[in-house]
C-alpha cells in the first residue's frame, strides 16, 4: 500500500468515523451552562481571595505595629497622616484629617477629634448611643469613664501602664455599628479617652501611640 | 448574557458541529469529544469580543480545541485502545473490504500517540497542509512530516490493514 492509497484510506476512515461524533443539538446550552457555572466559582473565588488577602494584609500590619516601639518610624510609615493631639498630659496620635473641636452638638457623623473640656457636654454625646452614628472619632475627656457608660457590659477591660503611669484599656465591637470602640482611663491624670473607629488597626495604632508628656 | 454574546451563539450553532467532530476524531470518545469542546468554546466565550475580531475565528478555535485535547494529560482516560483482532480483509468482498479497512484504520488511528493522530486528522480530516499544521501545533513543517511519517509507517505495518499485501 503506497502513501497515496493509505492517505486516501486515512481519509475516508475519519469522514466516516465523524459521521458517528456527537450532533451538538445541546452544545450550546452546556456551554452557557458552563459559562455561568465558572462565572459563579470565579466569584466566589475572588471573594474568598479578597477575604484572605485583606486579612493577611491586616495580620501583616497589626504585625508590624506591634513590632515596631514608639517613636521609631515604623509606625509613622504605617499611618502618615497622624498628627499629635495632647490632653492632660496624654498624647496619641490622631488622623491630620479628622476635624478637631468642630461645634458643640453639630450632627456627628464627620470623623472628629475632641479634647476640649467644655464640648464635652453630655448633649453633644448622645450621638454616641444611636445606631445611625457614621463618624469615627477620638473623645478626650475628665471626671467620666468611657468604658462603663459607651461599651457596656460587654466590653472586656484590662491593665495598662503607659509611661509608667497605670491605668485601664477597655474594648468592645459595637454591634450596632460595627465599629471598634475603645476606652483608655488613666485615673492619676484624671483623663478618658473614647477611641471610636471602623478599623481596628487604626485603633491600634492610636492607642499604641499613646505616651505621657510632662506633668 | 452580554450583547456579544449574540454573535457568540451563532458561532457556537453554526459551527459547533465542527468542532465536535473534530474533537471526537482527536479524542475517538463522544464524551470526551463534548466534554473538551465545551470546555474549549466556554473558554473562548470570555475571549470572544478578541476572538471574533480576528480574522478567522473558526482557525484559531480550531487551533484551541487541539492544543486543549494535546494538554489533557489524560485527566479523563477514554481507556478504549484497539485491543479487538480485526477481520482479515483478504476473506472479505470488495464492499465489505473497504468497510473493515476503514474500521481497522478508525482502530489503529485511535491507538496512536495523540500528536500522531492529531497531525492525520489535520492532514486529512481538515485538508491542512504541513505548515498550517505546524501554526497549529505551534511546531515546525518538518516536525509535522516526521509525525506524519511515524503515523503512516504504525498504520502502514500493522496487521489490521497490510494482511491483504502480504
Amino acid at each position: 500500500m503506497n502513501d497515496e492509497q493509505l492517505g486516501a484510506l486515512v481519509s475516508g476512515s475519519l469522514r466516516a468515523q465523524a459521521a458517528d461524533a456527537p450532533g451538538g443539538a445541546h452544545l450550546l446550552q452546556a456551554v452557557t451552562t458552563g459559562v455561568r457555572r465558572k462565572a459563579v466559582i470565579r466569584r466566589r473565588w475572588v471573594v474568598s481571595s479578597s477575604a484572605a488577602i485583606a486579612l493577611a494584609a491586616v495580620s501583616l500590619g497589626l504585625g508590624l505595629w506591634s513590632s515596631a516601639r514608639p517613636g521609631d518610624g515604623t509606625q509613622q510609615a504605617a499611618a502618615p497622616s497622624l498628627r499629635p493631639s495632647s490632653f492632660h498630659h496624654l498624647q496619641l496620635e490622631v488622623p491630620a484629617s479628622w476635624a478637631l473641636n468642630p461645634e458643640p452638638c453639630s450632627p456627628h457623623g464627620r470623623d472628629r477629634v475632641i479634647d476640649h473640656p467644655d464640648l464635652l457636654q453630655v448633649p453633644c454625646l448622645t450621638p454616641l448611643t444611636e445606631a445611625t452614628r457614621l463618624g469615627q472619632q477620638v473623645l478626650f475627656s475628665t471626671g467620666r469613664t468611657f468604658s462603663t457608660t459607651y461599651l457596656g457590659p460587654a466590653a472586656t477591660t484590662r491593665p495598662i501602664t503607659i509611661g509608667g503611669v497605670s491605668g485601664t484599656l477597655s474594648s468592645s465591637t459595637n454591634e450596632q455599628t460595627g465599629m471598634t470602640e475603645f476606652a483608655l482611663a488613666l485615673p492619676s491624670l484624671d483623663v478618658s479617652v473614647l477611641i471610636d473607629v471602623r478599623s481596628p488597626a487604626l485603633a491600634e495604632t492610636i492607642l499604641h501611640s499613646a505616651r505621657v508628656t510632662g506633668q | 448574557m452580554r450583547p456579544m454574546e449574540g454573535s457568540f451563539e451563532e458561532y457556537v450553532q453554526a459551527r459547533g458541529p465542527a468542532l465536535l467532530r473534530l474533537a471526537f476524531l482527536l479524542c475517538s470518545d463522544r464524551h470526551l469529544a463534548e466534554d473538551l469542546t465545551q470546555d474549549v468554546l466556554i473558554r473562548v466565550y470570555r475571549q470572544w469580543r478578541r476572538i471574533s475580531g480576528l480574522g478567522h475565528p473558526d482557525a484559531y478555535v480550531k487551533r484551541m480545541l487541539v492544543n486543549e485535547h494535546l494538554s489533557w494529560r489524560r485527566r479523563r482516560s477514554n481507556g478504549e485502545l484497539p485491543t479487538a483482532e480485526m477481520s482479515s480483509p483478504a476473506e472479505q468482498g470488495d464492499a465489505a473490504d473497504t468497510v473493515v479497512r476503514r474500521h481497522a484504520a478508525v482502530h489503529l488511528l485511535a491507538g496512536l500517540p495523540k500528536r500522531q493522530r492529531a497531525v492525520l486528522v489535520l492532514r486529512f480530516y481538515e485538508d491542512l497542509t504541513d505548515q498550517q499544521i505546524a501554526e497549529v501545533l505551534r511546531c515546525s513543517p518538518a516536525t509535522v512530516r516526521s509525525q506524519a511519517s511515524r503515523a503512516l509507517a504504525t498504520l502502514r505495518t500493522s496487521r489490521g490493514l497490510t494482511r491483504q499485501d502480504v
